[in-house]
């Protein structure tokens, strides 16, 4: 059973006695353990397409099932605690919440969920050790440059474990060397066996996903399988050619996946 | 790049926000329509009284009044003979009350129309003068319609020494002021039993002329003793100044509300301007300079403020309206009889209000101009560091305030009687209180995220946690909520401890069984409804033990009001007295026999005098000097009354009629049958009220109760204007962290969750700030008791906590935040996290 299964999805939006047809009858399925990265100009539909698929808006018409579930048939409470035990979400602008420390902000999900309250500081800790930043974990935002917070939204992405990763333009707001570092975590989660969803603009880090979806005015215009480039490699390269120490980040290992 | 840029920017993002907009201009007008409806109301008042003043002088320069009975009316012809006041006019004026159970108070004038030529209320007088012979009397149209009268018809009028029948003759114009019935002069000094005696004799001198000065000496030393030349409306003047303490409440009051709303301005301006900070940062980037941003901020400023000045100008006149009507029934009740006010517009006073509004709204918009101007491009984009500065702000804003309750704290330890400084002392104690409150529920937030973690689950550790996060948004809110249901609970624990005071200030005062009254407490005549043998006739009926009379007179010397009681007293009335100073027995052996005083506690304040001290009064013949041998609670009269024994008052004064006679029934009586039998002797002109001790206690409290109206309604503006702050406040917040919600839903957050973190959040800064306004409220109670009511009123009592009111003060606090809290909630729970997570 694929993980996820989209069916004639449509979504349409009322502006100005207008519609707005974005996302027009799609259709599609993603196997268990994919890198998926979606491409298209800006209105092409990409980002809707990926609120559709976690459950952040819902459909005009059309169905999405994940890991067989039918989205349609599940009411607010049950959405809420799907995103909250299958899906993880990365943000351009990483959304962590202000004045709120780094392990706060990864505890975030694990209070919307059954794990109990005496393990999430745990938790928290070891995703945040996964991405290389156990040492700044009292520290908030604010403290933390543009690369180190988006390691902190995917360890909160990470918290609970989820199956599919869904990440909206997550290096957008990146140098390219802290966007190599994190497209090289995204490739070691992949790894691990999460489905990842990845929404770019940018053919390089597309090139980083096994397979690539490119929109055009709400539809799937071409589905690519590829050959992904290796982003732990490209930093390595990159490294080397600043002259820098090479100092790669530590594989990162989700214990669900990699046990 | 354009100038305009910046201001079409702005515009967008506040049209983008219309809630935000209209409720932080409604919170301006909210606090300009209090101080408008204050301030007309007072100046209507003042209006009236200056008309009336001015209109029963009637033009005249001086004035001539005199001790008890009265001017001597020889002296009219002594003055003319000497011919220093040929123009001079002999008036009689008295108050007087229709009979039955809706009684109107009306002014009876007495003149000579011959002598009244020059004298404006001739100017009224109508042609036919047949009113000189038959009893009659004039009118406007306005009174003759209000007593349902027409000319020919008969009037009865009470008055405390009896009745007087009077017919209307004509109907005078329109310039005679309202509520006046012009008679003869003849026939006022018969009616009122004042032969030989005038109330006054205005004179219309030319105070330009050289000899004015020597003209009056003159006229001084015609004058025999107890006679005084004052300038006209003196007396009036004086008794104007009584209602100062009441017309400064009211001020007090009114800027109570301005204040709380001066606090939602603020916080309506500075969340204006941290929304906006990515915008202002985007735009000093693109090149618009710190003034450039200065000046849009104080144009939106200079904006608000006319919109909601304009809006609070409207609502404080419909406002004064109703306050117009409980300000003349209050000074009716506790002063003097002012007829019916037209509402003024005073051009100061709109004026003054508008510069307060938009003075205000700029001067509250200063700390966020100068945030949006003084930070670097960078700062403004970011939204940390306008939490740090806020942050920062808080700090200062809490040392700001420790130091305000310093000085008000040491304003009220200066050895001073000054209401106004007490007045400024509160203010000062308040708006330290209130800076106070956000840090004080900071450091509670801090105190309780454990325990409500561990209560609520996830909620309570959320809650607290944002609650506490967003304090330097919410903080105003939480002052302003806190300071407005602490003016609630302040206003309300001094009404509550006054009327406990009250209450059982009648209770041992009211000793007799019954009580009998007749109309006009102030009038000076002999005889009477209640005459001797009446009361003769009264003690004898079967059932009465024992009787006990009044009569009361009021003394006018230049520049001073005093109300002089005389008492026919047995021990059980005596003991009625609730004394202050003063052995009671010592008082009671020498109360008959020698002339001593009982002054009633404002006398004694605002006189400063202590027991042993003596005071002389100008009595008909000569001084009386009587020593205050003791000082009594009087919680019934703001000016002070000398409570003396009835012959001390009539060797003195010359006989007084009664004014009421307190009835004692023997232990087996039956009320309601000696209330009958009393009745029956009574005369049939209703003149004479007859009334349980009950009745008496529970009318008096129901003046109390109308007195305290007032402060009421303007509690209840300050209330509706804090609700409508924190709902601002709290909408403004929930929709600035929209995204923030937003991002908590996409990781799992369930609606129902969302608004439970909501309601907890906002449930949590109500009660907070309701627990801050519980010592703050004790505070206001305090120094309005302690402190404000003595030095106005010469008043002490002791403070009655009102446990279910600061129960409800807490409520109110939470009801309202909860109610901010739910449209805000709705809104954030209905969106769904995509939408959220696009918006700006």
């Amino acid at each position: 059973m694929s993980i996820i299964e989209v069916r004639d999805l449509t979504r349409q939006y009322r502006m100005g006695g207008e519609t707005l047809t974005a996302l027009n009858r799609v259709n599609l399925t993603i196997e268990r353990g994919e890198f998926v990265a979606v491409m298209g100009p800006s209105g092409s539909g990409k980002s809707t397409f990926l609120n559709q698929i976690g459950c952040l808006d819902t459909p005009t018409s059309g169905t999405v099932l994940i890991d067989g579930q039918a989205t349609d048939q599940l009411d607010a409470a049950a959405l809420a605690a799907l995103r909250n035990r299958y899906l993880g979400f990365v943000f351009q602008q990483f959304n962590l919440l202000a004045r709120t420390s780094a392990i706060e902000n990864v505890m975030l999900p694990l209070l919307y969920s059954p794990t109990p309250r005496a393990k999430h500081r745990a938790i928290a800790m070891e995703r945040l050790r996964a991405v290389g930043l156990a040492e700044r974990a009292s520290h908030h935002p604010s403290q933390l440059s543009g690369g180190q917070q988006q390691r902190v939204a995917i360890a909160r992405a990470l918290v609970n474990e989820p199956k599919i990763l869904l990440a909206d333009e997550p290096t957008g707001a990146l140098d390219s060397r802290t966007s190599l570092e994190i497209m090289s975590i995204f490739e070691d989660l992949s790894q691990q066996g999460i489905t990842i969803l990845l929404v770019t603009h940018e053919a390089d880090i597309a090139a980083h996903a096994e397979r690539t979806l490119f929109f055009r005015d709400g539809r799937i215009q071409e589905d690519r399988r590829q050959r992904p480039v290796s982003a732990r490699d490209a930093l390595a390269t990159a490294q080397a050619a600043l002259g820098v120490a090479a100092q790669p980040a530590a594989p990162v290992s989700n214990p669900a996946h990699s046990a | 790049m354009d100038a305009s840029l910046p201001y079409l920017a702005s515009a967008r993002h506040l049209w983008r926000h219309p809630w935000q907009l209209g409720l932080g201009v409604l919170g301006i007008a909210l606090g300009v329509a209090a101080v408008v409806a204050i301030q007309t109301t007072r100046a209507s008042v003042s209006h009236a009284f200056d008309a009336a003043t001015a209109a029963l002088a009637g033009g005249a320069t001086h004035q001539i009044i005199a001790a008890p009975p009265g001017v001597d009316e020889q002296l009219l012809a002594r003055l003319r003979r000497a011919g220093v006041a040929p123009r001079s006019t002999p008036i009689i004026e008295r108050t007087v009350t229709t009979l039955g159970d809706a009684a109107r108070t009306l002014t009876v004038l007495g003149i000579d129309p011959f002598a009244a030529r020059g004298h404006a209320l001739a100017g009224a007088m109508p042609a036919n003068l047949a009113f000189l012979t038959r009893q009659g009397a004039y009118a406007n149209a306005a009174t003759a319609t209000m007593l349902g009268v027409a000319p020919g018809d008969r009037l009865m009028l009470g008055f405390s020494g009896g009745t007087i029948a009077l017919e209307l003759v004509a109907i005078a114009a329109d310039t005679l002021p309202d509520e006046l019935l012009v008679v003869d002069l003849a026939t006022a000094q018969e009616a009122f039993g004042l032969a030989g005696h005038l109330s006054r004799i205005d004179l219309l001198l030319d105070t330009g002329a050289d000899d004015s000065a020597e003209i009056e000496r003159r006229i001084r030393a015609l004058l025999p003793a107890n006679h005084w030349l004052v300038a006209a409306g003196t007396l009036r003047a004086t008794l104007g100044r009584l209602t100062e303490a009441f017309h400064a409440n009211l001020g007090a009051l009114g800027l109570l509300a301005l204040l709380v709303g001066l606090f939602l301005v603020y916080n309506a301006q500075s969340f204006l301007v941290r929304q906006r900070r990515e915008l202002f940062g985007r735009l000093r980037t693109l090149g618009v300079t710190r003034a450039q941003l200065a000046r849009v901020v104080l144009f939106e400023a200079l904006l608000f403020g006319s919109g909601g000045t304009a809006l609070g100008l409207a609502l404080g006149l419909v406002l004064a309206r109703r306050l117009l009507r409980l300000a003349l029934q209050t000074i009716n009740d506790l002063y003097f009889h002012l007829q019916v006010a037209e509402l003024q517009l005073s051009v100061p006073v709109l004026l003054g209000a508008a510069l307060l509004g938009i003075g205000g709204t700029v001067l509250a918009a200063v700390p966020a101009i100068v945030e949006a101007a003084r930070a670097s491009p960078r700062q403004l984009a970011s939204r940390i560091a306008g939490e740090r500065t806020a942050a920062k702000v808080i700090r200062r804003v809490a040392m700001f305030g420790a130091l305000l309750i310093a000085i008000g704290s040491a304003t009220l330890w200066l050895p001073s009687t000054s209401m106004q400084l007490g007045l400024a002392a509160l203010f000062l104690l308040l708006l330290g209180g209130a800076l106070l409150v956000p840090p004080l529920v900071h450091t509670a937030l801090g105190v309780l995220q454990a325990p409500l973690g561990a209560l609520c689950g996830h909620a309570g550790f959320q809650a607290t946690r944002a609650a506490r996060r967003n304090l330097s948004r919410t903080g105003v809110a939480a002052a302003a909520l806190a300071l407005a249901v602490a003016s609630g609970l302040g206003i309300g624990t001094m009404v509550e401890s006054f009327r406990h005071a009250v209450d059982a200030w009648l209770g041992q005062m009211l000793r007799a069984d019954l009580y009998l009254s007749a109309p006009g407490s102030d009038d000076y005549a002999s005889g009477g409804a209640l005459d001797d043998a009446l009361l003769t006739a009264l003690a004898s009926v079967d059932g009465v033990a024992g009787i006990t009379t009044v009569r009361t007179l009021t003394l006018t010397p230049p520049g001073d009001v005093l109300k002089l009681t005389g008492y026919e007293l047995n021990r059980r009335a005596f003991d009625g007295f609730q004394l202050l100073a003063g052995d009671r027995d010592a008082i009671w052996r020498r109360w008959q026999r020698e002339p001593i005083a009982l002054a009633s506690e404002p006398f004694a304040r605002k006189r400063r005098l202590a027991v042993g001290d003596r005071i002389n009064l100008p009595a008909r013949a000569g001084t009386l000097s009587v020593e205050i041998a003791g000082i009594y609670r009087d919680y019934g009269n703001g000016r002070g009354t000398l409570a003396i024994d009835r012959a001390l008052l009539e060797n003195a004064f010359g006989p007084i009629a009664t004014s009421s006679a307190g009835i004692y029934l023997s232990a087996s009586a039956d009320l309601r049958a000696v209330q009958r039998a009393i009745e029956a002797l009574l005369p049939a002109t209703g003149l004479l009220h007859l009334r349980p001790q009950q009745a008496i206690r529970d009318a008096s409290l129901q003046v109390f109760d109308r007195t305290f109206l007032i402060a009421g309604v303007l509690r209840d503006v300050a209330t509706v204007i804090a609700a409508i702050g924190v709902f601002a406040g709290l909408l403004a917040l929930a929709l600035e962290r929209t995204r923030e919600f937003a991002t908590q839903r996409a990781l799992g957050q369930t609606r129902a969750a969302l608004w439970w973190q909501l309601m907890l959040e906002t449930g949590l800064l109500g009660l907070l700030a309701g627990l801050c306004a519980l010592p703050l409220g004790g505070l206001i109670a305090i120094v309005l008791i302690d402190v404000v009511n003595v030095r106005a009123f010469g008043w002490t009592m002791a403070i009655t906590i009102p446990w279910p009111m600061l129960g409800h003060g807490l409520l109110l606090a939470l009801g309202a935040a909860l109610l901010a809290g739910c449209y805000p909630a709705w809104r954030l729970a209905a969106q769904p996290p995509a939408a959220a997570l696009r918006e700006e």
